[in-house]
């Protein structure tokens, strides 16, 4: 099958860069060998939260000057984040995902441990702060379903109480769960999100909620609602009198079960072709370009194109793996930037830097990639899969993933 | 500490938290001595802990050190009846590779025979029959009554007996000083190693059962037990590799001993000798990963493929009598000195040595001799009582469509039916790899000495599967804050120790999928909930 | 083997590559309406490693639920094939003899043939409620779960009479496993492949000898026999290529089990099928698309229609290849489902106990399917058809057929004589 461009990997960076191809009139498909780590999201894009030194960050835009040149950013240039920023957040509005924050002041999102997190773009129906140090609100609270484990209510309302906010917790029982507590295994978000999806589920909850909030200015509960159907949030939150947001759980994602959904519905629309559980096996590769590219499930038929684009994400992703003596990127054997010596990946304390955070595929000021020391001139890659950034220090995954799928689209189309 | 355990004074006092100490509590409780059991940390952190829980035939042993061999099976044997809940009975084979000297297998067997060690000789495919993934190049097999053994299950279950027979047990109290006046130790200085606060405990005797630490208590008796630590490594596999023991035929040697233990595989060990000032602090290096990798491939090539959990290490609390580096040359024969003949202390008595197969043993000839200074002339019944959990076989039907019940029989025994399981919310499952749930936290809150996620790993498996606790930390977490009334930050601060605890023993081995499943943790953790180092 | 030290990790099924990350519980259609069912997470990976400790952590009740729809195993980023292990488990572990009611969804060959023979009377008699009471009971399928009619004369004796006698005069040709479903309850669908093949320019001939794939067998635990028919399906296909042939189906089910399972599941030789087994729409596409093969259609030929992705066409992992095929059809207003299972599962949903859980699966299918107000579902699943005919208004198609509609026969012929 023939195509513009052939992105591997259906996460963030790849359905973003493929929308951004699609709607410029390209003919892209997706390959993507199984869900991606936005069913982890934290319902947050982050641009970049700390600083190297791990201080918080006020305005991205400005420390992004600062960052080590072999950062991805520092790859697009600065002077160049702003405008692909406001193109990410286009595509993301677009897709019928509503975010606030601002490219040039990060603002604060709430952890499911009661932490708070500098950030750069929040959905809307996020619990978000201005300030690390107080909230919007003195009297909050935090309402978790009955038997639901995966979100500690109590680490959420501690966390919010060190604002100096009076927080009180509440235990929702809802009957339409009754059921679902029977599974000991299945309590999770995503299932009792299927359930609590009808409108006569939602009153429920508001019910509950509306009987015991009668002195809080805002009531938080877990973000659980609306896995297949966005409008669910704003349904409920009609329903509930007082103000109401959500903060994130543990994994499984509802929101960013949504994100994946509305992102791939965009890419469709726009003309995308995404085959989902197709895993790219390899490359046929001659002067240095990639010239096709076999998968999976479509054994006999390669997928053809001018531009290939890895968007495979790290290690928990397989698009970086690793054995006992080396770190590889398994499709294309492409040069990696990641140490020889496997003691010199980690560090024992897991609390300090982990070198293979920051590593991945090596790439050139345009992110092509280069294969035995090679430029292949239409293979590009973008987010989680770039060396040089540790997204757990700087807080930066979610940005470098949109950033550079901007990047590159803009330099594809620019070809 | 609680003032009662102050006020009184005991018949006698132990350390260690070990099974020899746990093992000697209960026994000296069983005969009616007032007990007191003080461990500086949580119980099974030294070399309990940290081995391969291998339920010895003896056949190791047997031509090397008879004594040991002959120990090894009639404990065995006991270990199966007393303690079945901790027991997985699916004996051993002692392999021979095309390398080895088949010859020595003769000589194995007959002292094997000689140490009343049941060892059949059996043809290499009928051993590939019994046990698929052993080295298929094999030349010669013996079958011998190996099994395994759950050190932790057996450990709390000796300290749950010894309170139901009224001993006193105290965790996180070390002892800082021995009170010695006039050649006679009087009890022990203790230091509350989570209050700082300081108290002491007197008893007519003191039974110093701390393992490798004991040189150190004996240091602070003034008299010498020359230890020699011996380090030993071992790694931790994916999945049940192995359905027996697999063992090689041959002059004992390095990862050597391949050993299933509930759903896991454990290949163990190297032995170095190690400075007594670094016991505390094991690393496993990548020195000693490459030889167990390369050495257990030999016992079943399917480990060279076999996805690697964690390494650990543990120090062999051996008492030294010759300069052989390795250590094996050594007897792991029991030790147990009489300080008052031996040293003129009075009131102090030692016991170490030995191995986790002969704790009940060791805890029998240690109370023999309390009860001798005491005048005590009650006989030993260690050796038929079940421990609690292990009154009756078979233990309870299994149960198909209860989640986690079988899991819980297994750690439990009879004692499962004591788990919490009131309603839906007990019987949810916190950790999915292991099957730990809810109620079960609870009922480890409540009579098993938990307070922290460490602790109740040792106590349920909680954060030892797979995932090594990649979402079930947190879950645990919140129903520890709860159920022990802890403080959010002192919560959070335990999981942040918890999951570097876990680290600890990945790092080693972080390559493949353990590593990435280090990067999911990392990204869930300190990513999306912002855990940090709290504790420092 | 120390060469290899750590350089792969190598499980059965990929079953140590499971992160625990717990995404396939998102998809599990089972786990989503009863918390019966452990989820594919805690039933696949996480219970197996009991289950190698000890066989008494084989749960076969809460195994059972599982579907096999497989889309646990799509959404897994790190291939661990789930509903492998899940199938796999019950293969070896289950205790439980199959019963009447197993036997009678199972051989659907056996009870086809001796069904056809007598299709007036068996339809009437399935459809009438002391009979279905009959079933309810004794046999334990659901008695408010229609029953697929059989037809009255067999694809295959259809195929002897009309179409045999004309295949050879083409120059290429084909082989067609058309299943038991074609067979014994659709004919038509065979004689639309029959049509298109033709009108294409491919003769159209059957396998020497052709076996039930054995998908209803390994899930109704009938495994012996199912290796037997596989082992006779290779042995027909390797004959088939032989002579010039590759082999088309027309059911995703038979294809994914034929080309994809019975390698792992059953231990057979499948080779022959990963290389040469194809749906009849990607074959056809694929001709269409390197432009060695044209097709024509009806000018005035106008329908609504939307497409079902049945849960092992999404595994196979092909669903673009019927989709646009279809979309080639001029007049063809083209709507896609989301891509959710229909809740039948072959003979899951057939069994009483299964019935509300299959439904309630399927509840959000129907309501888009309602919605969207089409003349025909397209789906490539003949169980899928049974399900969303039985549960909603719609007629449902497989792709062929609406293509054999569309197709101006006349046209393409002359346009591929060229």
């Amino acid at each position: 099958m023939k195509f513009d461009s052939v992105i591997i990997g259906g996460g963030l960076s790849g359905l973003t860069c493929g929308i951004a191809l699609a709607k410029a009139g390209k003919k892209v498909a997706i390959v993507a060998a199984g869900q991606s780590t936005l069913h982890f999201s934290s319902g947050s894009f982050d641009l970049l939260g700390y600083d190297a030194a791990g201080n918080v960050v006020d305005n991205p835009l400005e420390a992004i000057g600062q960052l080590e040149t072999s950062h991805p950013y520092s790859k697009i240039g600065a002077e160049n984040i702003e405008q692909l920023a406001t193109e990410a957040e286009t595509i993301l509005n677009e897709s019928g995902l509503k975010v606030k924050g601002h490219v040039r002041k990060n603002h604060f999102r709430i952890t499911p441990m009661g932490i708070m997190k500098p950030t750069w773009l929040t959905l809307d129906d996020y619990f978000t702060s201005e300030t690390a140090q107080a909230l919007p609100y003195k009297k909050i609270i935090v309402a978790n379903i009955a038997g639901f484990m995966d979100f500690p209510v109590e680490f959420v309302a501690e966390g919010l109480r060190k604002t100096g906010a009076e927080v009180e917790t509440k235990i929702l029982s809802i009957p339409a769960l009754k059921e679902r507590r029977l599974s000991p295994s299945e309590m999770r978000s995503a299932n009792i999100s299927k359930i609590l999806s009808t409108e006569e589920t939602l009153q429920e909850i508001a019910d509950k909620i509306n009987s015991c909030s009668s002195d809080a200015e805002v009531v938080l509960m877990p973000a659980i609602i609306g896995l297949n159907n966005s409008q669910n949030v704003a349904i409920l939150r009609s329903k509930v009198q007082k103000p109401m947001y959500v903060i994130a759980t543990l994994p499984p994602s509802v929101p960013g079960v949504r994100m994946q959904k509305l992102l791939r519905g965009y890419f469709e629309k726009s003309g995308g072709l995404f085959m989902l559980g197709n895993k790219a096996t390899g490359a046929v590769i001659e002067n240095n370009k990639v010239v096709a590219l076999t998968t999976s499930a479509l054994t006999d038929d390669n997928l053809i194109a001018d531009n290939y684009i890895l968007a495979t994400g790290s290690f928990q992703s397989e698009g970086l793996k690793s054995n006992y003596v080396k770190v590889y990127e398994p499709i294309f054997d492409l040069d990696v930037d990641a140490d020889s010596q496997r003691t010199e990946w980690i560090d024992e304390n897991v609390y300090k830097a982990q070198p293979y955070m920051a590593y991945g595929v090596r790439t050139d000021s345009q992110f092509k990639t280069q294969k035995e020391e090679n430029t292949i001139d239409n293979l590009y890659a973008v987010g989680s899969v770039l060396s040089g950034h540790n997204s757990i220090r700087q807080a930066d995954g979610t940005g470098v993933s949109l950033i550079t799928a901007m990047a590159v689209a803009k330099n594809i189309l620019n070809k | 500490m609680n003032a009662n355990i102050a006020k009184k004074h005991y018949d006698v006092i132990i350390i260690g938290g070990g099974a020899t100490g746990v093992g000697t509590a209960r026994d000296c409780a069983m005969r009616g001595l007032s007990t007191l059991l003080v461990e500086r940390y949580d119980f099974t952190t030294g070399a309990t802990g940290r081995n391969h829980g291998l339920l010895h035939s003896g056949a190791r042993y047997a031509v090397t050190d008879k004594e040991s061999a002959t120990e090894c099976i009639e404990e065995n044997m006991i270990l199966r009846k007393v303690a079945r809940h901790c027991v997985e009975e699916h004996d051993g084979l002692f392999i021979t590779l095309p390398e080895d000297d088949l010859a020595y297998q003769a000589k194995f067997v007959e002292s094997c025979l000689a140490a009343g060690i049941r060892a059949d000789i059996i043809d290499p495919e009928e051993a590939k029959r019994l046990e698929p993934s052993v080295n298929p190049t094999l030349i010669g097999a013996v079958r011998v009554p190996d099994g395994s053994i759950d050190p932790f299950r057996l450990t709390i279950a000796n300290v749950t007996d010894a309170k139901l027979h009224g001993a006193d047990i105290l965790t996180y109290h070390e002892v800082t000083e021995l009170i010695i006046e006039n050649g006679r130790v009087l009890g022990v200085k203790l230091r509350d190693n989570k209050t700082g606060e300081m108290s002491e405990a007197r008893a007519e005797i003191t039974v110093n059962a701390a393992g490798i630490w004991g040189t150190l208590i004996a240091k602070m008796a003034g008299v010498t037990v020359n230890m020699f630590p011996a380090k030993g490594s071992l790694l931790v596999f994916g999945h049940r590799v192995n359905n027996m023991v697999i063992n090689r035929c041959r002059k004992p040697a390095n990862a050597d001993i391949l050993v299933p233990g509930d759903v896991i595989t454990v290949i163990g060990t190297t032995s170095d000798r190690v400075p007594i000032e670094t016991v505390d602090d094991m690393r496993v290096t990548p020195e000693e990963v490459e030889v167990l990798l390369t050495e257990g491939a030999q016992l079943a090539p399917a480990l060279a493929t076999t996805r690697i959990l964690r390494a650990y290490a543990g120090v062999r609390p051996l008492v030294a009598s010759d300069n052989d580096p390795s250590g094996r040359s050594i007897s792991r024969g029991i030790v147990c000195l009489d300080h008052e003949t031996r040293d003129g202390l009075a009131g102090f008595v030692t016991i170490t040595g030995g191995k986790l197969m002969t704790y009940r043993l060791m805890a029998e000839i240690a109370t023999d001799m309390v009860c001798k200074k005491l005048n005590v002339d009650k006989k030993c019944e260690t050796a038929t009582t079940p421990l609690p959990g292990a009154e009756t076989s078979p233990i309870e039907e299994p149960k198909s469509h209860v989640y986690a019940f079988n899991a819980r029989v297994g750690r439990h025994g009879t004692y499962a039916s004591k788990v919490v399981s009131k309603d839906e919310i007990d019987n949810a499952l916190v950790c999915q790899c292991e099957e730990v749930t809810v109620g079960e936290i609870k009922y480890a809150v409540e009579n098993q000495h938990v307070s922290t996620l460490t602790q109740l790993r040792r106590r349920t498996r909680v954060g030892m599967g797979t995932c090594q606790g990649e979402l079930c930390a947190l879950r645990a977490a919140g129903v520890l804050c709860e159920t022990c009334k802890k403080s959010v930050s002192e919560s959070a601060a335990d999981l942040a120790d918890f999951m570097n605890e876990r680290w600890k023993g990945m790092y080693p081995v972080g390559w493949g999928s353990t590593l990435s499943e280090a990067q999911l943790m990392s990204n869930i953790y300190q990513g999306l909930c912002g855990l940090d180092n709290f504790s420092k | 083997m120390a060469e290899n030290l750590q350089l792969l990790s190598i499980s059965e099924n990929n079953l140590e590559k499971c992160l625990k990350c717990s995404i396939c519980t998102v998809y599990c259609p089972v786990a989503g309406v009863t918390p019966f069912y452990p989820g594919p997470k805690h039933a696949g990976p996480d219970g197996e490693r009991y289950r190698i400790k000890d066989a008494v952590f084989f749960d076969e009740k809460a195994l059972k639920m599982c579907l096999n729809c497989k889309r646990c195993e799509v959404a897994c980023p790190e291939g661990v094939q789930i509903a492998d292990i899940i199938q796999s488990a019950r293969i070896k572990y289950a205790k439980h003899s199959p019963g009447l009611r197993e036997f009678t969804l199972a051989n659907t060959d056996l009870v086809g043939s001796m069904a056809t023979l007598m299709a007036p009377v068996a339809n009437f008699a399935t459809g009438l409620s002391p009979v279905k009471a009959v079933l309810n009971t004794a046999v334990k399928i659901d008695k408010r779960r229609k029953f697929p009619a059989y037809a009255s004369q067999k694809f295959e004796t259809w195929y002897k009479k009309h179409a045999a006698a004309e295949q050879d005069k083409y120059a290429k040709q084909v082989s067609y496993f058309h299943g038991c479903y074609a067979n014994y309850n659709y004919p038509q669908l065979g004689k639309d492949l029959v049509k298109v093949m033709n009108a294409i320019g491919y003769g159209v001939k059957l396998l020497d000898k052709e076996k039930c794939c054995g998908v209803p067998l390994v899930s109704n635990g009938f495994i012996e026999q199912a290796k037997k028919q596989g082992e006779i399906n290779m042995a027909s296909m390797r004959e088939s290529v032989k002579q010039g042939r590759p082999i088309i189906t027309t059911s995703t089910s038979c294809t994914l089990m034929m080309r994809n399972e019975y390698d792992h599941l059953l231990h057979i030789d499948n080779k022959v099928a990963q290389d040469n087994l194809s749906l009849a729409t990607r074959f056809i596409y694929k001709l269409v698309e390197s432009g060695e093969v044209k097709l024509a259609f009806h000018d005035d030929y106008k329908k609504r229609v939307c497409y079902h992705t049945p849960c092992h066409m999404e595994r196979l992992g092909w669903t673009v290849y019927s989709t646009s095929l279809v979309k080639m059809i001029p007049g063809v207003q083209f709507i896609m489902l989301d891509s959710q299972c229909c809740g039948i599962a072959g003979t899951y949903g057939f069994k009483k106990e299964n019935y509300e859980v299959s439904q309630k699966i399927g509840e959000p299918l129907f309501r888009q399917i309602e919605e969207a107000n089409v003349d025909n579902v397209i789906t490539d699943c003949e169980t899928c058809k049974w399900q969303i005919e039985m549960s909603t208004s719609a007629k449902v198609l497989n792709p062929i057929s609406i293509l054999a509609e569309a197709l101006d026969v006349e046209k393409t012929i002359e346009l591929n004589k060229k």
